[in-house]
């Protein structure tokens, strides 16, 4: 009998055993992942562990609401919850309570960034018509034409008048319009806002570890049972290697701004989306990326695109303000090389990168 | 006094059982240590999983249904592209192949997402690449 029962018990144990490897195997460490499209770019999500409905379930909730905020958001529907936002200079509206809460983040950066970040740039934006399958340079008369329209003066327009806000924001959430006609535009605050509101839903759907990507936004929340999450920045000149990895603690954002992401080339010369607000065109200051690290993915959105516009030079003093890391790829005619903030070494985990100082 | 026969530990059918066991545990674990090697292309349509495609396969060409229409990919000899789709700025056509872990191809008027998963290299997983 002692035999037969020590059998049992030993080939239970490598049942066991066997089980929770074949289970580890299939399994993984318990993580849900989805990709899908919406606000005009790739989102992806990574859900670990459970939570208080099935892990699916939570991912198709942070789907819809991603598509729900991309008819809130959207500039290219001319009848859309934004276009109240688009009528004459001293009237006051009442846009959607959300829209006011992204506005009131939005214009202190517009200040702060010396007008970086525009965001009445959708006519610019269509005139570039970078999504076109036959993209062209537009005539600059065309351009001049919408920056006087849009500040009353061709380019270069001058920071002090960039950086004017086009709203302002009563306490009780109406908004006095101080610009005719803005071509409102919140592509570079939008994403980052709504990667926020996903994290948050999935936290209450009892998921407060995951990892969410729009676009260039990323938000991390929670701590994987394999360590921090692990994040790697494309190679700006060779996008399908990765220049340097940084490693997110929990509730950490990242931003990645690129002149990879949308441009053609004609001439040798790279027409790319991050379009000056000064000139109406793509910036030419020899930046080929800017990534930073927030506290939120809605502040990362907000300065990534005036970090890219403003370069190390102008940015960084303006980066250590804030207390944000910035990693700036600058082009050179050697290749791309990396110029950071000091607090930038402290997530880095390796780069491959030459240092822009040597 | 019953004089018995010497215990044994395992008895034929047992060592079988085991065996299989063995083999099974064996085949699960070579699953999960060679799976991040072998990068796949994994296609999304609106957030659902429907094809997978091993990239070192022979190439080939499928068609998948978006929200516009038939969207055609090409796959295999080491990477993915995207030959047709009725988006009207053909940017994901425009994408070229996609190679490497972390690439992407993103119809968006279609809502098809074509992500290529794996491990970058041998033992280093990332979570994200942008």
């Amino acid at each position: 009998m002692t035999s037969v029962h020590s059998t049992s018990s030993r080939i239970a144990s490598l049942l066991a055993v066997l089980a929770a490897a074949l289970g580890l195997s299939v399994c993984g460490d318990d993580a849900t992942h989805r990709d899908w499209a919406a606000m005009d770019c790739n989102f992806a999500a990574t859900l670990h562990g459970k939570g208080r409905v099935p892990a699916e379930e939570a991912l198709d909730s942070i789907q819809k609401l991603s598509k729900d905020l991309e008819t809130l958001l959207s500039d290219y529907d001319s009848s859309g919850p934004l276009s109240i936002l688009r009528g004459r200079s001293g009237d006051t509206v009442s846009p959607d309570p959300r829209i006011v809460g992204i506005l009131r983040e939005t214009l202190p950066v517009v200040a702060a960034s010396r007008g970086t970040l525009d965001i009445g740039v959708h006519d610019i934006k269509a005139l570039w018509n970078l999504d076109s399958p036959d993209p062209r340079v537009p005539d600059s008369s065309a351009i001049d034409s919408l920056l006087r329209r849009r500040h009353g003066r061709a380019a270069p327009v001058p920071d002090s008048v960039l950086a004017r806000a086009p709203f302002a924001i009563l306490a009780d959430g109406r908004v006095v319009l101080l610009v005719d006609s803005l071509p409102i535009d919140l592509g570079g605050v939008a994403k980052g806002w709504a990667v926020d509101r996903m994290s948050e839903l999935l936290v209450r759907l009892g998921y407060p570890v995951h990892l969410i990507q729009g676009g260039g936004e990323i938000v991390s929340r929670g701590r994987k049972s394999s360590g921090k999450w692990r994040i790697g920045i494309k190679n700006p000149r060779e996008t399908s290697t990765v220049a340097a990895l940084v490693e997110l603690d929990s509730g950490m954002a990242i931003s990645t701004s690129g002149d990879y992401e949308r441009f053609f080339l004609l001439d040798g010369i790279r027409y790319h989306h991050l379009l000056d607000p000064a000139t109406g065109r793509p910036s030419r200051n020899g930046v080929a990326s800017a990534s930073l690290l927030c506290p939120t993915s809605a502040q990362c959105d907000r300065w990534s695109k005036p970090m890219f516009l403003l370069g190390p030079d102008r940015g960084a003093p303006l980066a250590d303000s804030l207390g944000v890391p910035v990693l700036w790829i600058l082009e050179t005619p050697s290749g791309p090389c990396g110029k950071a903030t000091s607090s930038w070494g402290a997530r880095l985990v390796r780069d491959t990168l030459p240092s822009c100082d040597r | 006094m019953t004089v018995s026969a010497t215990p044994r530990l395992l008895a034929p059918l047992d060592i079988l059982l085991l065996a299989a066991l063995v083999v099974a545990g064996s085949w699960g674990t070579w699953r999960l240590v060679s799976a991040p090697g072998g990068a796949r292309a994994v296609v999304w349509v609106d957030g659902k999983r429907i094809a997978w495609y091993e990239l070192d396969g022979a190439r080939r060409t499928d068609s998948v249904q978006g929200a516009l229409g038939y969207v055609e990919i090409e796959h295999g000899d080491g990477g993915v592209r995207i030959l047709t789709a009725p988006c009207p700025s053909k940017l994901c056509v425009k994408q070229g192949h996609a190679r490497k872990v972390g690439g992407k191809l993103v119809c968006v008027p279609s809502r098809v997402v074509v992500s290529i998963e794996g491990d970058l290299r041998e033992g280093e997983a990332l979570d994200a690449i942008h």
